[in-house]
């Protein structure tokens, strides 16, 4: 029987069985079986001891069982790891950071408690994927758009608490919240913003509430258990269009990447856009004249690649904006954005999707993209055969955040591509797209792959830390990582001698003095086990 | 929808046939999976050899749905209707990465891969179709005519592409 830390046999025995009188026998788990359900199938500790494997399971239906499960595992001093649907893959899935935590399963509370389709907004529970959310949209013919990541299968919730991204206007899931029910760990249960208000009609409409917003401490936070979690919905657009823009010269893209920043940032073109090189996709090899431009000693000058560019008509680099809104509207911004682009010698527009809403159902398989529209998927996993890349047996994400200038994408590809080459990852051209997440930033996503390979995975770790450290000290710091590096990206935000996370643990020692909720989520761990994990 | 404590279970069940190799050979066991009929057989359209696969498992009477990589809408449209009314079987001649959707979305519903295994795409070198649609075409065997369970993220990284034919049935047995 696998065990908690620091928990005794009597004890954890006595905590199941609370925890069965709690929720039903049948939702607690316990055996080898099932607690293999609960083990990330991305792991980068396959085969080691290190694995991070919990000791049960248990999963409540209600909020009222969620408070009984953590009043339990705080008599005990007992870890719980909180998961809305545990599909997370890349940054952790189903298991705990803590290996003996009990894992708390929040799937079963997995109803759609309110869409609002005259205020654009909608609350749910923890166990709600994109696909029910927008299947009970459909269903009602409701006028609204929810912002989906890729894959569609996910917590509406998890993400957003994971601050977890998406493609369109409310791309940035957590700060497209509206108003929070949370159990904390001694119980006790919160509402935030206009929930605080007993009878008020505007806790998903207005987020504030009145005094200091905690709303922030409970997202990649072990300091509760969200319950309810209300969201901003995009009223459905009249249409939807994309534009590609290419330009011909690597400088080039200092005024292409100024001038998206002015149409995002001020509203006239919408959703995600991102920044790729034009000359190869991340995805295939080059062909055969890259490939030997590529591999000349000292690699090939700017002139050449800009060059090849030009006689292969791709250009150098090349974006991709989008448009909500009425038909007239949005063909009115692009125009605009055309004119503003036009400034720069050489550029190229191309229509690449035009689309009104709702969607015909028959067409929705022809569709390239479904997540800009609003329309979960899984596509993701379908791009097929891919003979130019071995089988992969999952990866981890790199993600750090970068300044959204030109500029700065090319000190980053700089910068990591040499990294990258030094720590021998393979890096090819084209791998490095920055892509706009979050408003006035960009994100940097780069899978390290994971192998059945102890010693390949132990070197993978090892490099993925060593570019979490290269990549701060040029001031890039990750928005979101893997449970297995949280304390590594924690670290490095390390401004005034670690401000922040004493700040953080400051907060967690008064609000979960026995440390039972994920212990180590984001770097911040208990008063408890501080020392022996510094 | 989650009825009861093993859908549940095996709702968490994230890539773990592929993932955990116990659990693998766990469902080797044709026995465990009940007889339902096959309610779809699915093929991807991408690769020429599916429409060979599909001439051949439509001999058997099995109705084939084409796919084009994505199994969201097989899943959205098809699948979720039949599954929210019970337990169905499907088959499949697809990718790895179809295949793995298609199991964790069976795994919502109490279902478990029953059989899969890999045939790599050499042109030319199609003699397993015909044996494969009729091996499908007997799920479930019977006593120890147990169908092989292979898993379905190689071992070894192969050097031509793949596909792989597969079962997901309801399990008999309870976790």
């Amino acid at each position: 029987m696998r065990l908690p830390p620091n928990v005794k046999a009597e004890s954890f025995s006595e905590a199941l069985k609370q925890f069965e009188q709690a929720v039903g026998k049948e939702w607690v788990f316990s055996s080898e079986e099932d607690i293999d359900l609960y083990r990330d199938s991305y792991t980068p500790f396959w085969h080691e001891e290190e694995e991070p494997i919990p000791s049960a399971a248990v999963a409540p239906s209600s909020t009222e069982e969620v408070q009984k499960v953590v009043r339990i595992a705080n008599s005990h001093k007992i870890p719980l790891w909180i998961i809305s649907t545990g599909k997370n893959l890349g940054y952790g899935g189903p298991a705990p950071l803590l290996g003996g935590s009990i894992v708390l399963d929040l799937k079963r509370m997995n109803r759609v408690l309110e869409v609002d389709e005259r205020n654009h907004c909608a609350l749910v529970e923890p166990g709600v994927s994109y696909f029910d959310l927008y299947r009970y949209i459909q269903e009602r013919g409701l006028k609204v758009m929810v912002d989906v990541p890729d894959p569609g299968w996910g917590s509406v919730m998890g993400n957003a608490l994971d601050r977890g991204v998406g493609y369109g206007p409310f791309r940035d899931h957590f700060d497209s919240h509206c108003g929070l029910e949370v159990v904390l760990p001694n119980g006790e249960l919160l509402r935030t913003g206009m929930g605080a208000l007993p009878g008020a009609k505007t806790w998903q409409q207005y987020k504030y509430g009145y005094g200091p917003s905690i709303d922030g401490l409970f997202c990649q936070s072990s300091l509760g258990v969200v319950t309810k979690m209300g969201f901003y919905l995009y009223p459905q657009p009249e249409a939807f269009r994309a534009g590609s823009v290419t330009v011909p010269k690597r400088q080039d893209i200092v005024p292409l990447v100024d001038t998206v920043n002015y149409l995002v940032n001020s509203g006239i073109a919408q959703g995600q856009f991102q920044i790729s090189n034009a000359l190869a996709s991340p995805f295939g090899p080059p062909d055969l004249e890259l490939a030997n431009l590529l591999a000349k000693p000292g690699g090939p000058s700017t002139e050449e690649l800009e060059r090849y560019g030009a006689e292969k008509n791709l250009g150098y680099w090349s974006t991709m904006l989008k448009f909500y809104g009425p038909q007239d509207v949005i063909d009115a911004q692009w125009n605009y954005a055309k004119k503003k682009f036009s400034s720069i010698p050489g550029v190229r527009f191309k229509e690449e999707a035009k689309y009104t809403f709702p969607i015909d159902p028959k067409m929705v398989e022809q569709i390239p993209h479904l997540a800009d529209l609003g329309i979960p998927n899984l596509s993701i996993f379908g791009i097929g055969v891919r003979p130019q890349r071995p089988m992969s047996y999952g990866h981890l994400w790199f993600s750090p955040i970068i300044p959204a200038t030109g500029e700065a994408i090319l000190e980053v590809t700089d910068v990591l591509t040499k990294a990258f080459r030094e720590l021998g990852v393979p890096m090819p051209l084209g791998s490095i797209f920055p892509i706009s997440f979050f408003p006035r930033t960009f994100v940097l996503i780069f899978g390290m792959e994971v192998e059945h390979n102890v010693a390949k995975n132990r070197e993978m770790r090892d490099k993925f830390r060593k570019m979490v450290k290269i990549a701060s000290e040029h001031g890039w710091g990750e928005y979101r990582t893997p449970t297995a590096f949280m304390s590594d990206v924690m670290d490095v935000y390390s401004f005034n001698n670690h401000a922040l996370r004493r700040f953080h643990e400051t907060i967690k020692d008064a609000v979960d003095p026995n440390g039972i909720l994920a212990p180590g989520k984001a770097g911040i761990w208990p008063k408890s086990m501080r020392k022996e994990r510094a | 929808m989650i009825g009861n404590r093993r859908q549940f279970l095996q709702t968490g069940l994230v890539a773990s046939t592929l993932a955990f190799p116990r659990l693998a050979s766990a469902s080797v066991d044709d026995n465990d999976f009940s007889s339902l009929p096959i309610h779809k057989v699915v093929v991807d359209n991408r690769f020429p050899v599916s429409s060979e696969f599909a001439t051949a498992i439509q001999r058997f009477g099995f109705p084939t749905h084409e796919i084009h990589g994505d199994v969201s809408w097989l899943w959205y449209h098809d699948l979720h209707t039949q599954w929210r009314r019970g337990p169905a079987a499907i088959a499949g001649l697809t990718t790895k990465e179809s295949l793995f959707c298609l199991d964790l979305l069976a795994r919502d519903q109490g279902m478990r891969v029953a059989y899969s295994a890999a045939h790599p795409l050499t042109p030319g070198h199609y003699g397993w179709v015909d044996p494969v649609a009729k091996l499908i075409a007997r799920f479930p065997l019977s006593g120890r005519e147990a169908m092989p369970v292979v898993r379905y993220l190689p071992s070894a990284q192969p050097a031509t592409p793949q596909l792989f034919s597969w079962v997901i049935a309801p399990r008999r047995r309870p976790l």
